[in-house]
């Protein structure tokens, strides 16, 4: 099953190669003299900043905040969130320890508002929590300041012009607590972007971007649009790290994800793309640090990069499958969860993992199921990636239906 | 071509249903208690594969942690609403790993399923192999009386008998920083050959330091943590039966080692040096009555 899987699916992906769209110019240098750090400058914020900073997400070793900084680190990347504060509470002592003059440094965090619903958080209640949670990370992190607070994992264009967040991120601005303003943003984050570009308020954007987005223009577009209006974008998940560019591959797939390589081709790959201030890669050891590091100073591929990236086995892995990126989902009149079906789908038939593949369809809200896709010969939802949708939902109604 | 296709996927769908995969309910744990004047909402369950949409990047911490599923669900009155997150884990172990990573430094625990901790508006609590989580919109009398009784029959839902792990009674009581206990399942010390790490904080005035034990899988595994270390530091790791080490970590300082079966005893950061012997020795002692 796997392998006739696997054949088939490669030969959809034979004709890809690295093409000029995957390996775009850097705006700023790209090779330093042998040694030097890469700065670029983050769109109208003027910091400049190496082009690999840390995303502490995931650590809990605080040597390894002070390690980076004596590499030549200088953009550490927090949450709110993240282990319920103890992060930002890490982070904040590290960066007393280090005793570094604060000016040198950019500290981002990101507060987060949840709510059940788009209408819960577009009210007042949002700016007084926005607020509070600032307050509580200001006091973890011990500073009178950061330099970067971005509106955390902003979901679509509504929430990220919400007016009372942007009141809270003013007022904070005016205060000097916060020094310039950004979203995150993780799915179908294109629209997003257009939408906070046009708008003007926030300075800088920080994106999912990675090589599986090889050859979409539209996120291209999207960050080309951004930069123009003086945004600087900052890159997150750059090297696929998350569950779902890897889980239940077939193992002859799964080996490319191991080893230097993969992390210095990918790491490379976002930072060739001339938009990309910097990137934050979220390592948890001193060699991961030092392999990340090691792209700060040059960003030419080596050939076993470049044959890593052009390997046909590495782009079916990455390249492959639906990438949850949810832009298909405004082009569903009838508002189904296409991306989660995509990957019931996957499971289903490419994996054979019925289990997984019921658990997915499980996940979705029943209002957004299956059940809910009226026709699938008059569909016209639409894949940037080319994902073919209605032949695929047609399949899970066979199954599940 | 289309006929062969249908009826492959008819097939399929026969294999799935023999594996009884199909028909089962969202409310796959069957936990949520009923509470007066608050209605439940529809019941989310989530996987490895789409945690991301709930918790964004805090979902790859809880991965690292052998993360099963999570059940997500709303308790609603009026205009506000208690938002609830069970997380299930592969092991009790695991459970507390993740819920250690995310619980306070500072005395606001309370007594509920293992250990709990809440302030007004959240409330987490770890009961078994699940770490709870759950934070109400609006805080009032109301909400709170509903927060707590929802909190009291989860636990006992979820499971009555768990304990905190054991391993943390033959920890030294001197010095130690209160609820300082964590587990680390992988790169402790920020290097990828050591993993598995019960580890509390200590201060005695002086300077703090950290107390940790790696557990391996096996005799052999444990022993290759050690060679790995001391390969990686350049130290001779030829023959390292059971025993004291002691090391200079360039990245975390001085680590005195007490090798000990699939144990590795280790201080972090406590320069005394008889002092450091006899706390490991002490810990051993305990250990082995543990396995006993």
């Amino acid at each position: 099953m796997r392998k006739a899987v696997t054949g088939a699916a490669s030969a959809g992906l034979i004709g890809m190669t690295l093409d000029s769209k995957s390996l775009l110019k850097p705006v700023e240098n790209k090779n330093s003299k042998e040694g030097k750090l890469i700065f670029r400058t983050l769109g109208r914020t003027g910091i400049k900043v190496p082009v690999v900073s840390m995303g502490v997400m995931n650590s809990d070793v605080p040597e390894l905040i002070k390690e980076s900084y004596k590499l030549g680190i200088r953009h550490f990347d927090t949450a709110w969130i993240y282990q319920q504060g103890n992060n930002e509470k890490m982070v904040g002592q590290a960066i007393k320890e280090i005793g570094a003059n604060r000016n040198e440094l950019i500290i981002a965090t990101k507060i987060i508002i949840k709510a059940s619903s788009t209408s819960l958080v577009m009210n007042k209640e949002s700016k007084e929590l926005f607020l509070k949670r600032f307050a509580e990370s200001l006091v973890r992190l011990q500073m009178d300041y950061v330099d970067i607070l971005y509106y955390h994992d902003v979901k679509d264009k509504e929430m990220a012009n919400n007016p009372y967040i942007i009141e809270a991120l003013t007022e904070l601005k005016n205060k000097n607590q916060v020094r310039f303003t950004g979203i995150s943003t993780h799915v179908d984050w294109p629209e997003i972007l257009n939408t906070v570009a046009e708008k003007g308020f926030y300075d800088v954007a920080l994106i999912s971007y990675n090589y599986s987005m090889n050859g979409t223009q539209t996120y291209i577009d999207a960050m080309k649009n951004a930069v123009s209006k003086g945004m600087g974008l900052v890159a997150m998940k750059t090297q696929c790290q998350q569950s779902w560019y890897r889980d239940n591959l077939p193992g002859e797939l799964k080996r490319f994800y191991e080893g230097q390589i993969r992390h210095t081709a990918l790491l490379k790959w976002v930072l060739n793309n001339e938009y990309i201030t910097t990137a934050i890669p979220g390592y948890t050891t001193f060699q991961q640090m030092e392999e990340n590091f090691s792209v700060a100073t040059n960003l030419e591929y080596s050939k076993e990069e470049k044959e890593f990236l052009e390997n046909r086995n590495v782009k079916l892995a990455l390249l492959g499958n639906c990438q949850m990126c949810g832009h298909c989902r405004k082009s569903c009149p009838n508002n189904t969860d296409i991306p989660n079906l995509m990957r019931t789908h996957m499971y289903a038939t490419s994996y054979g993992d019925g289990y997984k593949a019921k658990e997915t369809l499980q996940s979705i809200s029943s209002d957004q199921s299956l059940n809910k896709c009226k026709n699938c010969d008059t569909c016209i939802a639409q894949c940037i990636r080319e994902v073919k949708i209605a032949k695929k939902i047609s399949e899970l109604k066979i199954l599940y239906g | 071509m289309k006929i062969i296709k249908i009826l492959t996927l008819i097939v399929l769908f026969s294999i799935l249903k023999s594996f009884s995969i199909l028909g089962s309910t969202n409310d796959s744990l069957g936990i949520f208690p009923t509470i007066f004047n608050w209605s439940q909402g529809e019941i989310k369950t989530y996987n490895s594969s789409n945690l991301y949409a709930p918790i964004d990047g805090a979902a790859d911490l809880f991965l690292r942690y052998n993360f099963v599923e999570m059940q997500a669900i709303e308790y609603k009155h009026d205009s506000n609403y208690i938002t609830i997150e069970v997380y299930k884990h592969k092991t009790i172990i695991d459970a507390f790993g993740i819920y250690s990573q995310e619980k306070p430094d500072r005395d606001i625990f309370f007594n509920i399923g293992v250990q709990g901790y809440k302030e007004e508006d959240y409330l987490n609590f770890l009961a078994g192999q699940y770490y709870v989580k759950m934070r109400v919109w609006q805080v009032n009398e109301n909400s709170t009386a509903a927060m707590n009784e929802i909190a009291s029959k989860l636990a006992l839902n979820l499971n009555k008998n768990a304990v905190f792990p054991k391993i943390f009674s033959t920890f030294p009581l001197e010095n130690k920083i209160a609820f300082s206990e964590k587990y680390i399942t992988r790169d402790v010390l920020g290097y990828t050959f050591l993993h598995s790490s019960f580890q509390v904080e200590y201060n005695n005035n002086e300077k703090k330091y950290t107390i940790f034990v790696l557990k391996g899988s096996n005799y052999a595994d444990a022993l290759k943590m050690l060679k790995s270390y001391f390969k990686f530091l350049k130290q001779p790791a030829d023959d390292m039966p059971d025993g004291l080490y002691q090391v200079y970590d360039p990245h975390n300082g001085l680590i005195t080692i007490l090798k000990s079966g699939l144990y590795l005893l280790c201080i972090r950061g406590n320069a005394a040096m008889e002092e450091n012997i006899k706390l490991l020795n002490d810990m051993k002692v305990k250990i082995d009555l543990l396995k006993e």
